[in-house]
């Protein structure tokens, strides 16, 4: 008789231990164990945290979005199915908290044209020394709020112009636009 | 590509893809979430956890001033900050949980876990208090854990109290 050993099993791809631990995590989190929701803050705290910072590019603000980001994923952990990891879904919740908070300036900016360089030029100097060489992440601070926020989400997380457009709410060619500049004005940056 | 798009590229691709906060956000997010129901509740229940936060303020308050005016000391502006006053929370707490028969053992060991959590925040962040009594924060985010920890006791005695009914139908 053939015994469960010997047969042959189709290819499957082998969950990782930190997939399988987050399942485990995330099952109990949801049964309200907040010791297991801690282990999974832990986890993932300093990937939501820097998406926060780069897109609000304020500690502050950035401390309290991700604060905002668990404490909705705790309440929304029982609608969760698992389809995609636990960081993947929070890190996608601190995204939009953080653009929630920009949602006028993100209107405003709907309304701004490429070549509205009296808003986009406004960017303050960095207090950085210039002998040190560049800090990308106090460059990316100093973008307007609109411009920022595009190239953190189209060069750093590597969303679509498209997926720009449904999270942000600003049209395909204008998030094209503020890309162009978000690079032109780091670039200007980068020479100095 | 010219040098400089090079330059921007490497230096997107040399972001770290992980910064750690200043602060631990955890005893906040903690103080956010403990007890918080994640389906509609009714309203009586609001007024049960009401009446029990009161509850417990009250006895906690009468302790403390019991105690300093025992021991001839001047009560503390927070009263509330000592180990000894953590200890007759976190007992109380547990007797709470412990009596909830009807909750399986694994149940309340989830609980009382999630007790020791908050209990543990408002340790810190009467610490943190200790260093800067009139921070509003840390002042909200304390009495949001005082409300959560009475919410967690309430909904505990009310899932009791509704088998009791049953089985005296």
């Amino acid at each position: 008789m053939e015994t469960a050993t010997a047969m042959q099993l189709p290819n499957l791809p082998t969950p990782s231990p930190a997939a399988d631990e987050d399942l485990s995590l995330t099952a109990r989190a949801r049964d309200g164990d907040m010791a297991a929701f801690e282990q999974l803050y832990r986890r993932y705290v300093g990937r939501v945290y820097a998406v926060c910072l780069r897109l609000a590019g304020n500690p502050s603000l950035a401390e309290e979005c991700t604060q905002d980001a668990f404490v909705r994923a705790w309440e929304a952990l029982p609608k969760f199915r698992g389809e995609s990891r636990f960081g993947t879904w929070v890190h996608r919740i601190a995204v939009n908290a953080v653009l929630e908070r920009h949602r006028t300036q993100l209107r405003q900016a709907a309304w701004v044209t490429v070549k509205d360089d009296a808003v986009l030029e406004a960017v303050p100097a960095g207090d950085e020394d210039p002998g040190k060489g560049l800090d990308l992440e106090q460059c990316i601070a100093t973008l307007p709020p609109a411009a920022r926020m595009v190239f953190v989400l189209f060069d750093v997380e590597g969303h679509s112009h498209e997926e720009i457009a449904e999270l942000t709410g600003l049209a395909v060619g204008t998030s094209k636009a503020h890309l162009h500049r978000a690079r032109q004005l780091l670039r200007a940056r980068l020479e100095t | 590509m010219n040098a400089n798009d090079d330059k921007l590229q490497k230096a997107v691709e040399r972001l770290p893809r992980e910064i750690a906060p200043a602060h631990d956000l955890w005893p906040g997010i903690a103080a956010r979430i403990a007890g918080r129901p994640r389906t509609v509740r009714p309203l009586w229940s609001y007024a049960m956890a009401a009446s029990l936060l009161l509850a417990v303020a009250a006895g906690s308050l009468w302790l403390g001033i019991g105690r300093h005016a025992a021991d001839g000391n001047p009560v503390s502006a927070s009263g509330v900050g000592d180990n000894a006053y953590f200890a007759q929370r976190a007992a109380f707490a547990e007797s709470t949980v412990q009596k909830a028969t009807n909750l399986s053992p694994a149940t309340r060991a989830v609980i009382l876990k999630n007790l020791r959590i908050i209990e543990s925040s408002m340790q810190q962040i009467q610490q943190a208090l200790a260093t800067d009594p009139n921070n509003p924060r840390l002042r909200a985010l304390l009495y949001d854990l005082y409300q959560n920890e009475a919410r967690l006791l309430a909904a505990t005695q009310q899932t009791q109290a509704q088998t009791n009914v049953r089985n005296d139908l």
